[in-house]
């Protein structure tokens, strides 16, 4: 069968802010290029990030890239590669000064100059004492990031496909990545897009949890893509969770409360908290609350009928501290749980944030496979699917803006770079879209098998009970063996709708097809490291074990294979910062 | 409206944050949305062509619309039935 085949010099999949800022480098340098979104890509999940972007500009106190580097090395556990890192920091105040040229109304200071915010895990001198290093457009730094960017593009006449879906990644005889099958929604009609270099910026994949602050468009496509064409993934154990979202929703209730005075409960009434942190109690690290919920939960002390959350108590603080103090938690837990915290206590579970693992790049953000790095000529990746790697094993707050818009741009440029000497895209392969026609036509075909809503339900209570925040060998083990039967489930999906047009089901069952590659490769990269560094703690090996473990994972679909290769600890221009033990 | 332009409405119900997305949800697969008629769903077309950082202080009731129809879609949608028994 031959599909229509439309060609570009360059690719981008993902609207969100990595995506838009690539396409911006390179259509402002003549590239034709054209963004794929399956949603209008001001809808991107970038919108969603409030806290600000990092960037040393030292507007109200001394401050330097060289400290927000040491600043990401510890956050990120002495997984991250130091010479993306020191990329990363060293372009981060020409990178927001760009963005606050392309229209972005920072919040400012009397002077003129960008206010900066305190964060977390932001300091000076080298992790000596607080600095205010956080940019932000009061609490849509995110939102005004991609509408300053779309409007950017919209100039620079970069070509936008929304409400399109890419399906996979055609590579040729030499591995060399040569185009994209994609889906439009509007028609139902599968094209070949054939271009010299394809980039994707598809965003994180939060959806395998039941618990999650991600969008539902957060379904891992670009990694599920990657995996599927013979690529690896790395560092996919790491997955950044926040104590206290909302149980069933996932809508996150602030660290604030437990500040004010809000306290854990178990199902006996018990402020549990007492008993794993004496001193602290409930305002102990987010990773030790987190951990000491899920205990309390795989213990059997969980609440409810299903014994699967805890309570978070503040009626004690009374109605007007809680309507002064915390607004919004408020309303949040009335709208979306119907309980009103001044009457009853919250019903809180740890929720997955931010994956930290990715699509292998280096910090030109140019894909490259396997423990010598071979470079996989004509693909790129930045943003949260990618893993450059600069949040090693947990990302600092506000890091996350920061990659999107220096990976981005970096890897806009290596893309200008690869295709100013091409003439035209290498050939496409013979056979390129018969892989995608078999996907798609296998799915048309099943006039029964497992509905999706069933399978995906089951892939995400087994991440939330065997690869969240509590880990083991045994409850590893097990979820290995859950992930794996679901996975196989999955293998006889069907859809009810089998129209052509606009056909919801359909996309949602091919996203899911991709976040179930995600899954199961969280749950053997977890499996395998026997140590506790960052977001992956186990329980088992409570601590950090460098001589063994300062390595980064890669997982390979096929045979569900993982091998290992080394951090870089080769910064670009200063020395290597070496491991110390990461205490705040 | 037909059935391939409800199928879009829906699928534009997906937004940037999850709390836009919980609402949404909640709204189409609790029956809310099927009950719209020919003049709200071209409400509730233009409803979705809102900004999402507005949507949330609007369903919040933070913020209230000068249109009275589109005000009554955004009650309708912010004051769903809670879905979940804890």
């Amino acid at each position: 069968m031959s599909l229509p085949i439309l060609k570009f010099d360059a690719v981008v999949v993902g609207g969100g802010g990595a995506g838009l800022r690539a396409a911006l480098q390179l259509s402002e340098a003549g590239v034709k290029t054209v963004v794929l979104s399956k949603v209008f890509p001001t809808r991107s999940h970038t919108a969603a990030a409030q806290g600000g972007i990092s960037a040393s500009f030292g507007n109200s106190e001394e401050d330097n890239w060289h400290w927000h580097m040491y600043d990401t090395v510890k956050g990120a556990d002495w997984l991250g590669d130091q010479d993306s890192i020191e990329f990363m920091c060293k372009q981060a105040t020409e990178a927001v000064a760009e963005l606050e040229h392309y229209g972005m109304p920072f919040d400012r200071l009397e002077n003129g100059k960008i206010y900066q915010r305190p964060f977390g895990g932001h300091m000076a001198e080298f992790g000596k004492k607080p600095v205010r290093r956080a940019c932000a457009v009061a609490d849509r730094t995110g939102h005004a990031m991609l509408h300053a960017l779309y409007q950017r593009n919209v100039k620079a006449q970069t070509h936008f496909f929304v409400e399109w879906m890419a399906l996979d990644l055609i590579r040729d005889k030499d591995g060399d990545v040569v185009g994209i099958t994609a889906l439009e929604m509007e028609t139902g009609q599968v094209y070949i897009i054939r271009a010299k270099a394809v980039l994707f910026a598809t965003g994180g994949s939060g959806r395998i949890y039941q618990a999650s602050t991600n969008a539902f468009i957060n379904t891992g496509d670009g990694v599920g893509m990657a995996l599927r064409a013979g690529l690896p993934v790395e560092d996919i154990e790491f997955w950044q969770f926040h104590p206290t979202g909302l149980y069933g929703a996932g809508v996150l209730i602030t660290e604030g409360v437990r500040g004010e005075g809000g306290y854990l409960l178990n199902a006996n009434g018990e402020r549990f908290m007492e008993r794993y942190a004496p001193t602290a109690k409930d305002l102990a690290s987010r990773d030790v609350v987190s951990r000491a919920m899920q205990v309390e939960i795989n213990e059997g002390r969980g609440c409810g009928a299903g014994k699967d959350h805890v309570l978070l108590k503040l009626d004690h603080l009374g109605a007007e501290v809680i309507d002064q103090r915390l607004p919004g938690i408020r309303e949040i837990s009335i709208q979306f749980l119907g309980i009103d915290p001044v009457k009853q206590p919250i019903p809180v579970v740890p929720t997955c944030h931010y994956m930290m693992g990715g699509i292998p790049t280096n910090y030109r953000g140019e894909v490259v496979d396997g423990v010598d790095e071979k470079i996989v000529k004509g693909f790129y990746a930045a943003g949260e699917c990618a893993c450059a790697s600069v949040h090693g094993a947990n990302r600092l707050g506000t890091n996350s803006l920061l990659d999107l818009v220096v990976f981005g741009k970096s890897a806009g440029n290596s893309v200008i770079e690869f295709v100013k000497n091409m003439s035209e895209a290498k050939e496409l392969p013979e056979n390129a879209a018969e892989f995608t026609l078999a996907r798609l036509a296998k799915l048309e075909a099943a006039t029964s098998g497992e509905k999706l809503a069933d399978v995906r339900r089951d892939m995400q209570i087994c991440m939330q009970q065997h690869a969240s925040v509590f880990r083991t060998q045994k409850v590893l083990d097990e979820g290995v063996a859950n992930i794996l039967d679901v996975y196989k489930r999955t293998q006889n999906l069907y859809i009810d709708d089998k129209s052509k047009v606009f056909n919801t089901a359909r996309v949602e069952a091919l996203e899911f097809l991709n976040t179930i590659e995600v899954a199961v490769a969280t749950m053997i990269a977890a499996r395998e490291r026997t140590e506790s560094r960052g977001a992956h703690a186990r329980e088992d090996y409570p601590d950090r074990n460098d001589e063994k473990w300062m390595k980064h994972t890669l997982y390979y679909s096929k045979d569900n294979r993982l091998e290992y290769k080394e951090v870089h600890t080769k910064p670009l221009s200063v020395d290597y910062i070496p491991p110390a033990k990461r205490v705040y | 409206m037909d059935y391939v332009a409800v199928e879009k409405l829906k699928w534009r119900s997906r937004r940037s944050m999850l709390e836009l997305d919980l609402y949404f949800e909640r709204f189409i697969g609790g029956g809310g949305f099927a009950k719209l008629d020919e003049t709200e769903l071209l409400a509730y077309q233009h409803l979705i062509t809102l900004d999402d950082a507005d949507l949330l202080l609007l369903f919040q009731g933070k913020e209230e619309l000068a249109d009275p129809q589109l005000q009554d879609l955004v009650n309708k949608i912010a004051q769903q039935n809670f879905y979940k028994e804890v």
